[in-house]
């Protein structure tokens, strides 16, 4: 069960309530065991394999498009799935806009 | 199927209402904006604890990523049990792990050194026997690692004992296939180009390497024996040709007294072009602890943990400033679940002293009523110093038992809890329970 109550959302930033509202942002930044590609569409990752680098804007800032992005310790998850940090098309890079 | 909230999900505040929903067990991590994270907060909020959330959230788009992340858990699965099962399983099958104490001897005296009063170096008899010993292991069971920590004393007067040991070990490893690694615990005074060789040969990448504070303070603490030289300007010296070329981990202890000097050593670091991402030097700070009769006198100095922790997070910003790669380390305790807590109660930790004893915990290595065994000797297992620790868990505390922080602490420190040391216990669940969601929030930041 979760401990804390979660801090209401500042006026800056709140949406409107429902759960598929555009604004809201799920960043994944440590998957809880290596998952397929599929199970990673299922979760909203969009197009091709992309899960953002060192540099990657959309993982280093949460920006409501840049969908779910994946980073942080996913070497041996990449590897299961027969993909690379950086791989075609994403190159990553401080002029990535995902 | 019906899902509970897991009992190691956490909700922890950033800014602006964003958040992070982390889970203890299955380290899962997400960040999200505020209105996600007021979402998830309804949902895992919505039932009492180990009761089955209403369907009708399933129909939220983050369910999904609450089911993979087990933020929620199948209502039937009993993750308590779960815990339990894995801490039984991996406790058996533990990485070979052994700390090796060559020589009681050093070239410091500190007062407050545990190892005490004791003298001698590991003869080769002993040495061989060690061998023998570890060879005996690698016949009979298959180990997922070996891990070798050369501790003392001061380790590098014995680089004789350290080559010996470590050829014989890194050929094992090599027969048996299973990975080696192995680190030295030294004053860092005793650092030369003889010595570097030596454990570079020896598969040695780690070296951890401890001040008590700026000049001073370290040289009243930890006087050279030859009191003409000062221990400091000796472990400078050391850190001088380390650096860069082994991990190095240096630890500073800290008291109430010397928290505040810890920013002029960091300045100095920097100044010696230590600090940055490439260089593998990790300076982080130890609060000091009466963990030993032999350290007891420093019960008065202590900071609080509250003090620590705060100065702790200004340095861990400080460093990530200087491009030290902090974020996510462990060593910068990021939380991470544990599968077994401790080397001692794993089976296949096993600590040799100078004199042919075996021990368990490094904290009595030199009080032979603790020993385990004798080198030469087989270990009787009906031993009651060996029963203790093969039978300790954390699982018997009803308090563990029922901890949301439970995978990361695991009960902390067996010993402590075995010896009813209620104010090191208190201060465990103190850490876990007013800090550590402040400690992943600050990783969090300096991504």
């Amino acid at each position: 069960m979760a401990s804390k109550k979660p801090t209401k959302s500042s006026k800056k930033r709140t949406q409107k309530s429902g759960a598929q509202k555009s604004g809201d942002v799920v960043m994944w930044l440590r998957l809880p065991r290596a998952m397929s590609v599929e199970e990673l569409n299922k979760l909203g990752l969009k197009g091709a394999a992309c899960f953002g680098g060192d540099t990657c804007i959309a993982a280093t800032t949460r920006h409501p498009d840049a969908g779910i992005v994946v980073e942080a310790d996913l070497q041996n998850s990449l590897d299961k799935a027969g993909l690379s940090r950086r791989g075609d098309p994403c190159f990553g890079g401080s002029t990535c806009i995902v | 199927m019906a899902w509970k909230a897991s009992h190691y999900t956490r909700l922890i505040p950033l800014h602006d209402g964003d958040g992070v929903l982390y889970n203890g067990l299955s380290r899962a991590l997400i960040g999200l904006s505020a209105g996600a994270f007021d979402r998830c907060g309804v949902i895992l909020n919505s039932a009492e604890k180990g009761r089955a959330l209403s369907d009708s959230y399933e129909r939220d788009d983050l369910f999904a990523h609450l089911i993979a992340g087990n933020f929620v858990v199948d209502e039937s699965f009993d993750e308590l049990a779960f815990i339990e099962d894995q801490y039984n399983r991996e406790r058996q099958r533990s990485q070979f792990l052994l700390t090796i104490l060559p020589t009681f001897g050093c070239n410091l005296g500190c007062d407050y050194c545990f190892v005490g009063k004791k003298r001698g170096a590991m003869d080769r008899e002993r040495q061989d026997q060690i061998i023998e010993f570890v060879t005996e292991r690698f016949a009979s069971q298959k180990f997922p690692s070996m891990e070798v920590d050369w501790f003392g004393g001061e380790p590098l007067l014995a680089l004789g004992a350290i080559e010996h040991l470590s050829e014989a070990f890194l050929s094992l490893c090599a027969k048996y296939d299973t990975p080696y690694s192995a680190q030295v615990i030294t004053n860092g005074t005793m650092i030369t180009d003889r010595a570097m060789e030596v454990l570079t040969k020896s598969g040695v990448d780690r070296l951890q390497i401890t001040l008590d504070g700026l000049r001073e303070v370290h040289d009243l603490r930890r006087p050279s024996k030859l009191r003409v030289i000062s221990s400091y300007e000796q472990t400078i010296l050391g850190l001088g040709k380390v650096v860069g070329k082994f991990v190095i981990r240096l630890r500073i202890n800290v008291d109430k007294h010397n928290l505040k000097d810890a920013w002029q050593l960091l300045e100095f670091f920097a100044s010696q072009g230590w600090l940055g991402p490439n260089t593998q030097f990790y300076p982080y700070l130890a609060r000091i602890s009466p963990f030993t009769d032999a350290c007891s006198q420093v019960a008065t100095e202590v900071c609080s943990v509250d003090e620590f922790q705060e100065t702790n997070l200004r340095w861990m910003k400080r460093l990530h400033e200087y491009g030290v790669p902090v974020a996510f380390q462990g060593l910068y305790q990021f939380p991470e679940p544990k599968t077994y807590n401790c080397g001692a109660i794993g089976n296949n930790g096993f600590i040799f002293n100078p004199n042919g004893e075996i021990h368990k915990c490094g904290l009595a290595v030199d009080d032979s009523t603790e020993a385990i065994g004798m080198l030469g000797e087989a270990i009787d297992i009906d031993n009651p110093n060996v029963r203790k620790w093969k039978e300790w868990t954390p699982l018997a505390n009803p308090v563990c038992r029922g901890c949301e922080y439970l995978p990361s602490c695991l009960g902390g420190c067996p010993r402590n809890q075995m010896q009813m040391r209620e104010v090191q216990k208190k201060e465990n669940c103190q850490y876990y329970q007013q800090h550590e969601d402040k400690i992943l929030a600050a990783h969090l930041e300096l991504r």
